[in-house]
C-alpha cells in the first residue's frame, strides 16, 4: 500500500477496524476511567438511585444534544435551542391554563418547537448563509416570542399530573430515563439505518458530491433543523414538568452544553462525521463530571473548567484520528 | 453526417456569463467507442462545454444529441441517469463514506424504511472484484491514495451505466506507474464499448491513448479530427493560435560554485541523500510518486526537520527549523499546490507578492504602500505577469498566471537556492513554455534551482542535470549532454524510476 | 501514528484524571473535619443530633450580596459542627439555576443528607425542592425568598419582609421630595418573589401617593447594566421631571446614581435594597443619600440555628423576619467592615 501513497495528496492511512472503533468511540475510555475513579473516590456514586439521577439529570440536555447532534453532521449548527426550550416551556403554561389538558401542552409545545426548527431550516437550506449566524437571529426573536406571550411572568404550574411526566417514576425508572432512551433510539435508527442519515452525512461530508449525485441536499438540511427543533420541543416539556413551571428565562447557555456533548461524543464540527452512540457517550460524561464533582463537594468553578477540558480533549483526539481537519 | 455516426454531437453551443462569451456557436462530434482528446489553454472553454453537458450549466443557444436523441440535463444526477458520467479534476467523492456508499450514494438497497447495507455492500463489492480493485468495500474514502479514489468514481460511473465517461485532467495526480494502469482501465472500456472524452494538457498522453480530438481556443473549436493524422507541433498551434518553436526554452548560462549541498540526508521516505547544487543550474529531481522527492525538499525547505544527515548552504552547515528560518538562509519553495499553499486566492496580487518580502522590505511600524506597489509592479512585469493590474484578486487569474505571481513573489526574496515542485502543474501550453522562461531567468541571475517534475519531457528539456528517485534513495545522475546526445531516453530515465 | 494518538489520548486521559484528584483535594466538604468534632464533644447533647448531614443549597456563589449570606452560612455551619450538634455540612452551588437546585437534591440524599437550608433561585422554578423535601421528610428551612408552596410545606422560612423593604424606599422618597415628582422603578428578574414584593411595597406607598407619578417600570433583571441604560433614555425623554429612581436592589441604584451624578444630576434620588458593600462606601462618601439593608447573614444564621431546635422536635416559628434597616450616612458605620 505505501508505494501507492501520494505526496500532497494523501488522504490518509490504512486503518483497521480496531483503529476506527478506536477513533469513533475512545472517548468512552475515558468516561469509564472517570467513573473508575469516582467509584473509588466516593462510595455513594455507584447507588442505583444516584445513577439514575445522574441518567436524570442529562436527560433534557440529552434531548437536545441529539437533535444538535443530526444538525451539526449536516454541516450546520442550531444556536436557537435554548430558546425554543424558553418557547415550548411557555406554550405549556399556556396551553394547560387554556384546556387542562395534558396531552394537548405536550403536542402543541413539540408542535412550536418543530415549526421553529422548520424556519430555521427553511431559512438555511434555501440560502447560502451561515448558520451559525442565521440561528443565532432566530435565538434572539424566539427568545423574544417566548417573553411577549408569557409577558415576562414565570408560571407555577399546578397540574401535578403533567410534573409526573417528568418527575414520576414508571417501574421504578425516572420517566425522563425513558424519554431520552426514546429520543436516543429514535436518533440512532434516523442516522444509522435510513436513507435520510446517509444523505445527512453525505451533505455534512462534502456537499458537492452529495449535489453530483442527486441527493436532495435542500431538504436533508432543513429536515435537519425539524429534528432539532422536535428534540428540544420534547427537552421543553420534561423541563417544565421538572421545575414545575412555565418560564421564558431558561434555557439560557443550553446550546454551549448541547454542542459540548456532540463534541466530546465524537461529532466533528466541520460535519460528516459523527455517531449516536458516541454523542450518548458525551451526554453522559457531562452528567457524570457534574455528579462526581457534587458528590465530592467540589466547588463549581472546577465544574466548569474540567467541561472547557473535556471539549479540548476531545477535539485533540478528533484532530489526530481525523487528520483531514 | 449520419446520426448514427456519432455517440455525442453539439451544435452551435453558446454561452456567455455577464457579458464574457466562454462559449460561441461551438461545435463537437464524437464517436462511439472512441477515447475523444479535448484540447485546449485554460480559458478556452474546455470546462464550460464541459459542465453543459453535465448539467452544471445550462447553454444559451444551440443543442446537444446523445445517442441520436436530444439531450437536455437539469442536474449531473440527470446526466447520470441518462448514461452521462463525469471523473473530475478535483476528486468529488464523502471522504467519510465508505466505498460502497458512495459508488451507490442516492441509489442505495432499500428494505423499507430502512437501508439494506448488506445488499449494497455485496453489489460494491461484486463491483470492485470485477476490476480487480483490491481492496474491501467497506474502507473509507479518506483511507485510499488519490489514484485509487480516482478509480472509485470511473467504477461509479460504469455502474451507472455510463455510456459516456467525461475525465477531466485524470493524471495530473498520478505518477507514470498508475498512469499507465488508469491507460490499461481506458483501454478495457473501450473494449466494453464505452466512449471516452479526455481533457489532458499532457501531449504524449493524448498520442498514447485518443484516437480524436478536438480543439479548443478562445471559446470556439477551431479543430477536429484524428490522432493519427496530426503532429504535436500542429496541435500546439492551433490551440495557442501561433506557433511555439519551443515548448522547453532552456537557455543555458553560466554554471557556478557549489551554492547548496545536502550530505547523508535522511528523513520520513528518504534515506542516505546526497547531492548538490550549483549557481545557475537547475537540477530536475524525477521518479515516481513517494519517491522522495517531495520529502528531501521539504527536509531542505523546513518544512519537515529531517532525523540525520548536514544540509550546507556556501559551505556553511545551517539547520532548517522552520520556514522561517530557511527564508531567511535564502531558500524558498514554490509548493505544488499553489491554491493551498502558494497563494492567498482572495487576495490582491500586490499582497500576494510581497508577503514573504515585507519583512525584509519595510522597516518602519507602518506600511509604506507606495514602496510596495512600485516594487510588486516590478517583479510582477519580470515574470510578464498577465492581469488587469495589481489589484486584483489571484483568484481571478489564469493558472499559468498565478504559477508566475508565486515566481514574483520568491524572486522579490531574492533566494540563493529555489525549488520548484511540479511548476507547470495545471498550466497550459502556452503559458507552459512563458514559465519555463522565467525559471530560465532566474538560473541566469544565479539562483540555484531544484526541480521537481512528473513530467519527463519537461524534466529533461529543462535541467542541467537529472537525478533519479527510487523508494526512497537515488538511483542514477543524468546529464545534460547525454539527453541532447540520446544516449539517454525517457525510457533509460523511467526503468530508473522503477529501479533498474 | 497509531502509537501518537494513543500517547495523546493517554496523555489527557491522565491529565484529566489529574485535574479531578486535585479538585477533590480541595474539596471543601467538611466532613474530614466533622468527623474528629463527635471524639472531641463530651455530647451533653442527645446522640440523635450528631447524624444530621446538613445539605446547604444556595442560590450561587458568584452575587455580592450571596457571597456574604454564603460566608456567614459557613461559620454558623462550622460552629454547629464543634458544638457537635450537627455532624456534618456541605455546600452545592445551584447556579442562580431552578433545574440545577432541583438535581442538587437528589445528589444532597444521595450523599446522605437528611436536613436542607435552601436559598430559592425562583420562586416558581425551584418549589420542587421544598415540595420534595415535604416528600421526603427532609426537615427544609427556607432562606430569603420563598417558594410557591413554602408557606404550606416548608418547615420554616426566614427572610425578610420585602414588601417593608418596598415601603421603606418609597417612604424614603416622600420625605426627601416633598413636592412629587415622576420616578423610575427598576426591577429584578420577573417573577422573582423579591421582585414582586418590593414591588409591591413601592405601589403602596408612592403609588398611591397623588403627588408621585411613575414614569416608567423597567425589567432589569437585578442587572446594574440594564438598569443605567434604562435611566440614560428614560432621563433623555423626561430630563428634568425625574425626581427619584427606585431599584430592586442596590447594586442598581448605586449605578445608576453614579449616572446621574456623572451627567450633573445629583438632584435625582436613587435607592434600592440590599447593603452590598459598593452601596454602602458611596452612602460613606456622601455620592448615594441612602441604601435600604438586607440582612442576609443575619437571615441564614437564624435559619442555621433553627436546626438543633427543630431536630430535637421543639417547635420552631413558621416564619421569622428579620428586618430591614434604612442605612444614611447617619448610621452606616455601623453596617460598614
Amino acid at each position: 500500500m505505501n508505494s501507492l501513497s501520494k505526496k500532497g495528496n494523501r488522504l490518509g492511512m490504512d486503518q483497521t477496524d480496531l483503529s476506527l472503533l478506536m477513533r469513533r468511540y475512545g472517548i468512552g475510555l475515558v468516561l469509564v476511567a472517570m467513573c473508575i475513579f469516582l467509584m473509588i473516590a466516593t462510595p455513594n456514586f455507584t447507588k442505583a438511585s444516584n445513577l439514575l439521577s445522574i441518567l436524570n439529570s442529562v436527560a433534557v440536555n440529552g434531548c437536545i444534544a441529539f437533535g444538535m447532534c443530526v444538525v451539526i453532521t449536516g454541516g450546520g449548527i442550531d444556536l436557537s435551542v435554548g430558546s425554543m426550550l424558553a418557547l415550548g416551556s411557555v406554550m405549556i403554561g399556556k396551553m394547560l391554563d387554556a384546556t387542562g389538558s395534558n396531552l394537548i401542552a405536550c403536542i402543541v409545545c413539540i408542535a412550536v418547537c418543530t415549526f421553529f426548527g422548520l424556519i430555521n431550516g427553511l431559512l438555511l437550506a434555501k440560502f447560502e448563509l451561515f448558520p451559525f449566524v442565521v440561528t443565532l437571529a432566530t435565538q434572539l426573536s424566539i427568545r423574544g416570542i417566548g417573553y411577549l406571550i408569557s409577558g415576562g411572568y414565570s408560571q407555577g404550574l399546578t397540574n401535578v399530573s403533567f410534573t409526573n411526566i417528568g418527575i414520576g417514576k414508571t417501574l421504578g425508572i425516572p420517566n425522563a430515563v425513558f424519554f431520552l432512551t426514546a429520543i436516543l433510539i429514535i436518533t440512532y435508527i434516523l442516522m444509522h439505518r435510513t436513507k435520510f442519515g446517509r444523505y445527512d452525512y453525505a451533505v455534512g461530508g462534502n456537499k458537492a458530491a452529495a449535489t453530483a449525485s442527486g441527493v436532495p441536499v435542500f431538504w436533508t438540511i432543513a429536515g435537519s433543523y425539524v429534528f432539532s427543533g422536535f428534540c428540544t420541543g420534547v427537552a421543553a416539556v420534561l423541563m417544565s414538568a421538572r421545575i414545575n413551571a412555565a418560564q421564558p428565562n431558561i434555557g439560557i447557555g443550553y446550546e454551549t452544553d448541547a454542542i459540548a456533548a456532540c463534541v466530546i461524543g465524537g461529532t466533528s464540527f466541520a460535519g460528516g462525521i459523527s455517531t449516536t452512540p458516541g454523542c450518548l457517550i458525551g451526554i453522559l460524561m457531562i452528567g457524570v463530571i457534574y455528579n462526581g464533582m457534587n458528590l465530592l463537594g467540589v466547588n463549581s468553578y472546577w465544574q466548569t473548567i474540567l467541561k472547557g477540558l473535556l471539549i479540548l480533549l476531545a477535539l485533540l483526539l478528533d484532530k489526530f484520528m481525523n487528520k483531514k481537519h | 453526417m449520419d446520426s448514427n455516426e456519432y455517440i455525442l454531437e453539439c451544435h452551435g453551443l453558446s454561452k456567455a456569463f455577464a457579458g464574457t462569451k466562454a462559449l460561441t456557436e461551438v461545435d463537437m462530434m464524437i464517436r462511439p467507442g472512441t477515447v475523444h482528446a479535448l484540447m485546449g489553454e485554460n480559458g478556452a472553454g474546455k470546462s464550460t462545454l464541459m459542465k453543459c453537458i453535465i448539467g452544471l450549466l445550462e447553454q444559451d443557444t444551440g443543442t446537444i444529441t446523445f445517442e441520436g436523441q436530444p439531450y437536455k440535463v437539469k442536474n449531473p444526477a440527470e446526466a447520470a441517469l441518462k448514461g452521462v458520467s463525469m471523473v473530475h479534476q478535483e476528486l468529488n467523492v464523502e471522504p467519510y463514506l465508505t466505498i460502497a456508499e458512495n459508488i451507490f450514494l442516492h441509489r442505495e438497497d432499500v428494505r423499507g424504511p430502512f437501508l439494506d447495507k448488506k445488499a449494497t455492500l455485496k453489489k460494491a463489492q461484486a463491483l470492485l472484484d470485477e476490476f480487480k480493485f483490491g481492496m474491501p468495500a467497506k474502507t473509507e474514502m479518506q483511507n485510499l491514495p488519490l489514484a485509487k479514489a480516482q478509480m472509485v468514481e470511473i467504477i461509479k460511473a460504469v455502474s451507472q451505466n455510463a455510456r459516456l465517461i467525461i475525465m477531466d485532467e485524470p493524471t495530473s495526480s498520478l505518477d507514470s506507474e498508475e498512469t499507465e494502469h488508469l491507460f490499461q482501465t481506458i483501454r478495457d472500456l473501450k473494449a466494453q464499448g464505452k466512449t471516452i472524452v479526455y481533457i489532458s494538457h499532457r501531449m504524449e498522453e493524448i498520442f498514447q491513448i485518443c484516437d480524436d480530438y478536438t480543439v479548443f481556443r478562445d471559446g470556439h473549436s477551431v479543430g477536429c479530427g484524428r490522432v493519427a493524422d496530426i503532429t504535436t507541433a500542429d496541435l500546439v498551434t492551433q490551440m495557442v493560435g501561433r506557433e511555439v518553436k519551443n515548448i522547453f526554452p532552456k537557455v543555458d548560462c553560466a554554471i557556478g560554485e557549489v551554492e547548496l549541498e545536502v550530505k547523508n540526508l535522511t528523513g520520513k521516505g528518504f534515506k542516505d541523500i546526497s547531492f548538490q547544487v550549483h549557481k545557475g543550474e537547475i537540477l530536475g529531481l524525477t521518479g515516481l510518486v513517494g519517491a522522495g522527492r517531495s520529502e528531501t525538499v521539504s527536509a531542505i525547505f523546513g518544512l519537515l526537520p529531517p532525523t540525520s544527515g548536514e544540509i550546507l548552504l556556501e559551505g556553511k552547515e545551517i539547520k532548517n527549523k522552520s520556514t522561517t528560518q530557511a527564508i531567511a538562509h535564502g531558500i524558498a519553495m514554490v509548493n505544488e499546490d499553489r491554491k493551498q499553499y502558494g497563494l492567498c486566492l482572495m487576495r490582491s496580487l500586490r499582497e500576494n507578492i510581497s508577503l514573504p518580502n515585507l519583512k525584509s522590505r519595510q522597516r518602519g511600524l507602518l506600511l509604506n504602500k507606495k514602496r510596495e506597489k512600485e516594487e510588486c509592479a516590478q517583479y510582477a512585469k519580470e515574470m510578464t505577469v498577465k492581469s488587469a493590474g495589481l489589484e486584483i484578486e489571484a483568484l481571478s487569474l489564469s493558472g499559468g498566471n498565478q504559477q508566475k505571481v508565486v515566481l514574483a513573489k520568491w524572486l522579490m526574496a531574492n533566494p540563493k537556492v529555489l525549488i520548484l515542485d511540479e511548476p507547470t502543474r495545471g498550466v497550459d501550453v502556452g503559458a507552459k513554455a512563458e514559465i519555463h522562461t522565467q525559471i530560465c531567468k532566474l538560473a541566469a541571475r544565479g539562483i540555484a534551482i531544484i526541480m521537481i517534475s512528473s513530467e519527463l519531457p519537461e524534466i529533461m528539456g529543462m535541467s542541467d542535470r537529472i537525478l533519479v528517485y527510487h523508494e526512497g534513495k537515488l538511483n542514477g545522475e543524468i546529464l545534460r549532454r547525454d539527453i541532447l546526445s540520446g544516449v539517454v531516453t525517457q525510457e533509460t530515465i523511467l526503468a530508473k524510476e522503477f529501479g533498474q | 501514528m497509531k502509537k501518537s494518538t494513543h500517547r495523546v489520548s493517554l496523555l489527557v486521559a491522565l491529565s484529566l484524571a489529574a485535574v479531578m484528584l486535585l479538585s477533590a483535594c480541595g474539596a471543601t466538604s467538611s466532613s474530614a473535619a466533622a468527623s474528629s468534632a463527635p471524639a472531641a464533644s463530651t455530647a451533653s447533647s442527645a446522640a440523635a443530633t450528631s447524624d444530621i448531614q446538613v445539605a446547604y443549597i444556595c442560590k450561587n456563589t458568584v452575587d455580592a450580596f450571596h457571597q456574604t449570606v454564603n460566608t456567614a452560612a459557613k461559620e454558623a455551619l462550622d460552629a454547629l459542627v464543634s458544638k457537635g450538634a450537627i455532624k456534618s455540612w456541605q455546600l452545592y452551588d445551584g447556579q442562580t439555576d431552578p433545574a440545577t437546585q432541583v438535581t442538587l437534591l437528589d445528589t444532597a440524599i444521595t450523599n446522605g443528607a437528611n436536613f436542607v437550608i435552601f436559598l430559592p433561585a425562583e420562586s416558581a422554578g425551584s418549589d420542587p425542592v421544598v415540595t420534595k423535601c415535604a416528600q421526603e421528610g427532609i426537615p427544609c428551612i427556607v432562606v430569603n425568598s420563598k417558594t410557591d408552596s413554602t408557606d404550606a410545606k416548608a418547615t420554616a422560612f426566614v427572610g425578610s419582609d420585602d414588601v417593608f423593604a418596598g415601603e421603606m424606599m418609597g417612604k424614603y422618597i416622600e420625605e426627601k421630595v416633598a413636592a412629587g415628582g415622576k420616578y423610575l422603578h427598576m426591577q429584578g428578574v420577573i417573577g422573582n418573589s423579591a421582585q414582586i414584593d418590593r414591588g409591591q411595597g413601592i405601589a403602596n406607598t408612592l403609588g398611591k401617593d397623588s403627588k408621585f407619578e411613575m414614569a416608567g417600570e423597567y425589567a432589569c433583571d437585578w442587572s446594574a447594566d440594564k438598569a443605567v441604560t434604562n435611566a440614560t433614555d428614560a432621563i433623555t425623554t423626561y430630563g428634568d421631571k425625574i425626581v427619584a429612581i427606585v431599584c430592586d436592589n442596590d447594586d442598581m441604584s448605586s449605578a445608576v446614581q453614579n449616572y446621574c451624578n456623572s451627567i450633573g444630576r445629583t438632584d435625582i434620588y436613587c435607592i434600592g435594597v440590599d447593603g452590598n458593600a459598593g452601596p454602602l462606601g458611596m452612602v460613606k462618601a456622601g455620592t448615594l443619600g441612602a441604601t435600604v439593608l438586607q440582612d442576609g447573614a443575619s437571615q441564614v444564621t437564624t435559619a442555621i440555628n433553627m436546626i438543633p431546635d427543630v431536630t430535637s422536635g421543639k417547635q420552631v416559628e413558621k416564619t421569622t423576619m428579620i428586618p430591614f434597616v434604612l442605612v444614611t450616612k447617619d448610621n452606616v458605620d455601623q453596617y460598614l467592615k
